[in-house]
């Protein structure tokens, strides 16, 4: 089987820029290292899962797969007319009618103007949008909008080699679904994908192979069970909830097993009197920070009782709990303070929400 | 370094074809309701014109034939060269998403911005040509021919070195501008060359400008055209594109575009 993209130890260097000063006192230019002997090979239908932090190589990894970087070191092999990066407009006007960016970007992309405009047909019907909407401005569009036809345009395509970065959850539910059927369908045709995602159950389902990149280098590659079990491990260490808590704690277990949109009670040790004070309650998930933030008024003394209920999807969840005095200053906090292992629910992959009340005090 | 070349040569179909379809598309979207749109771009050169006519006519006009079609030409080719330099200057850094993530050609932006400016500045240069057909000696194709190549060679040589020189230093568009500005004082525009004081006459003779501005003048007009000038800057600005090629990769490994 020939490999549509191979990485063999591929460095990339980034030198940061130096300002008149660093000049001036002869400071040498900082290099950081973005990729750091990354080897991997995708071959036709194979699926490539890449995960990691904000910051920890995935983009420049996606961006050499596209030619658009060179390696520092090390050899990248694909064929040249096998690659296309899924953007979602950066090169589009937004002043030009939209029918004629679309034309635009297919034909920079290769195609002589009658294969553009008739692809264009495959792209309104893919997108599901009105044709009408050709003539608008760009700028007129939703973003909603916006997302549809950049993946529309790209797919219709039907490149050997598709390369995503962090876009594969494109509209609403039923588009999404049609997105993951038309990849699926093209992977069967044989076309090899790499995409790096913070949505790991998105990877899970997706992928054949996995890599985890933390600051440049592998950290883990293979089976995407075992990579992303390794991240788990990884982010939760990370995000240790016991080790930054000061004044406040949690009565009751910290790990929590939830199913979304059930309500859990949960009884919060506060410090001493805080006059006008409230408590901040903030939703992270790993690698995607934070979901979602609700601040309520209450007495920052003694226990407090708050439900929690949290419409998100599945995954691992922390609770971040502070407490703020009348001016907003932190007073106390406890990071991490609950973890929540949360179970899916039919109809709640939708935007993530917590909704918190004050369900009781005791001074 | 042969294979380098031929890399190079290989290249060169898509960069054009890409440009062309970047020209295209801002020249479009600048048009985009906007009623007056093709005739914008020749205003502020013409006003320019007019004005230094009005101003300059009994002192200078007197001296050079046909002052006001021979002062356009000179506006309009130093207006051309400074919006040409202007727009290449951040191509590449403007265009740095569609370069790193959609594949677009390097050097496709900077010969945009070029082609866009040329056809922004044509219904002018179909002024000053039409100015030279029923005032002057008539056009004369060799020169003309000359003028054109140059006029693109210089502006795309000097743009790229700037635009390629701008990835590692922002200061380059402050100092392109400030440069151009202060080339015009040196260049033969509003003054012939007779009525610079004789210890500037060198700078003014060689200055880039000076040539370009005299090969139109000498298409257009019937003003002694300087062969060995032109070659001259047209080699000066093949070594720049020299340079702006070396600075590509260099360019291509900086984190800030």
């Amino acid at each position: 089987m020939t490999a549509l993209l191979t990485f063999e130890d591929v460095h990339v260097d980034y030198r940061l820029p130096r300002g008149l000063g660093d000049w001036a006192a002869g400071r040498r230019a900082t290099v950081v290292e973005a990729l750091n002997g990354v080897s991997f090979s995708v071959g036709p239908g194979e699926a490539l899962g890449v995960v990691g932090a904000n910051g920890a190589g995935k983009s420049t990894l996606l961006a050499v797969a596209a030619g658009g970087r060179p390696a520092s070191r090390g050899l990248v092999e694909r064929p040249v007319s096998a690659r296309l990066l899924l953007d979602l407009g950066g090169e589009l006007h937004p002043e030009l009618a939209t029918a004629e960016n679309l034309l635009f970007k297919l034909r920079r992309l290769g195609l002589a103007r009658r294969s553009a405009t008739e692809l264009l047909d495959e792209v309104w019907d893919f997108a599901e949008l009105d044709r009408g909407v050709g003539q608008l401005p760009l700028r007129a569009l939703s973003a909603g909008m916006l997302l549809r036809l950049a993946f529309a345009s790209s797919i219709v395509l039907k490149p050997q080699l598709l390369l995503i970065d962090e876009v594969l959850a494109v509209g609403d539910l039923s588009f999404q679904a049609k997105c993951a059927a038309r990849i699926s369908e093209l992977r069967k045709q044989g076309t090899a994908l790499v995409f790096a995602s913070h949505v790991l159950e998105q990877v899970e389902a997706t992928a054949t192979q996995a890599i985890w990149l933390d600051r440049g280098r592998v950290a883990s590659a293979g089976d995407p069970q075992a990579v992303l079990r390794d991240y788990r491990a990884h982010a939760r260490g990370a995000a240790s909830p016991a080790s930054s808590a000061i004044g406040v704690t949690v009565v009751g277990a910290p790990l929590r097993q939830v199913e979304a949109g059930a309500r859990d009670r949960v009884h919060v040790r506060l410090p001493e009197a805080v006059a006008g004070g409230s408590c901040r309650l903030t939703l992270r998930r790993e690698a995607l920070g934070v979901m979602a933030i609700a601040e309520r008024a209450m007495p920052c003394e003694g226990e407090v009782a708050v439900d929690v209920v949290l419409s998100v999807s599945d995954g691992a969840y922390w609770l971040d709990i502070e407490v703020l005095d009348a001016s907003g200053g932190v007073v106390a906090a406890s990071a991490g303070a609950v973890t929540y292992e949360v179970a899916a629910r039919a109809g709640n992959q939708g935007i993530a929400d917590m909704d918190v009340r004050v369900v009781g005090v005791r001074g | 370094m042969l294979t380098s070349w031929a890399d190079s040569l290989h290249v060169v179909q898509p960069t054009v074809r890409v440009a062309w379809l970047v020209a295209a598309r801002d020249v479009r979207a600048q048009r985009a309701r906007a009623l007056l749109a093709p005739i914008w771009p020749a205003v502020p050169p013409l006003g320019q014109a007019l004005v230094i006519y009005a101003v300059a006519r009994e002192t200078i006009g007197g001296r050079v034939p046909d002052y006001f079609a021979w002062l356009l030409l000179g506006v309009l080719v130093w207006a051309h060269a400074t919006s040409t330099v202007q727009a290449i200057v951040p191509s590449v850094v403007d265009a740095g998403s569609s370069i790193r993530l959609a594949g677009m050609p390097l050097w496709s932006p900077p010969l945009a911005a070029g082609l866009r400016t040329s056809f922004n500045f044509a219904p002018l240069l179909g002024v000053a040509i039409l100015l030279a057909a029923v005032r002057g000696p008539g056009i004369r194709p060799v020169w003309f021919l000359v003028a054109v190549a140059l006029q693109v060679w210089a502006s795309q040589a000097f743009g790229a070195v700037a635009a390629m020189t701008y990835v590692f230093f922002r200061d380059v568009r402050f100092g392109a501008e400030l440069a151009l500005q202060l080339t015009y004082y040196v260049t033969p525009v509003i003054l012939p060359l007779s009525l610079y004081p004789r210890g500037l006459r060198a700078v003014v003779e060689w200055n880039p400008l000076t040539v370009l501005v005299g090969a139109w003048r000498a298409a257009l007009l019937g003003g002694a055209g300087q062969p060995l000038r032109c070659v001259a800057l047209a080699g000066v600005c093949l070594a720049m594109l020299l340079v702006a090629r070396r600075l590509a990769p260099r360019a291509m490994r900086v984190s800030s575009w």
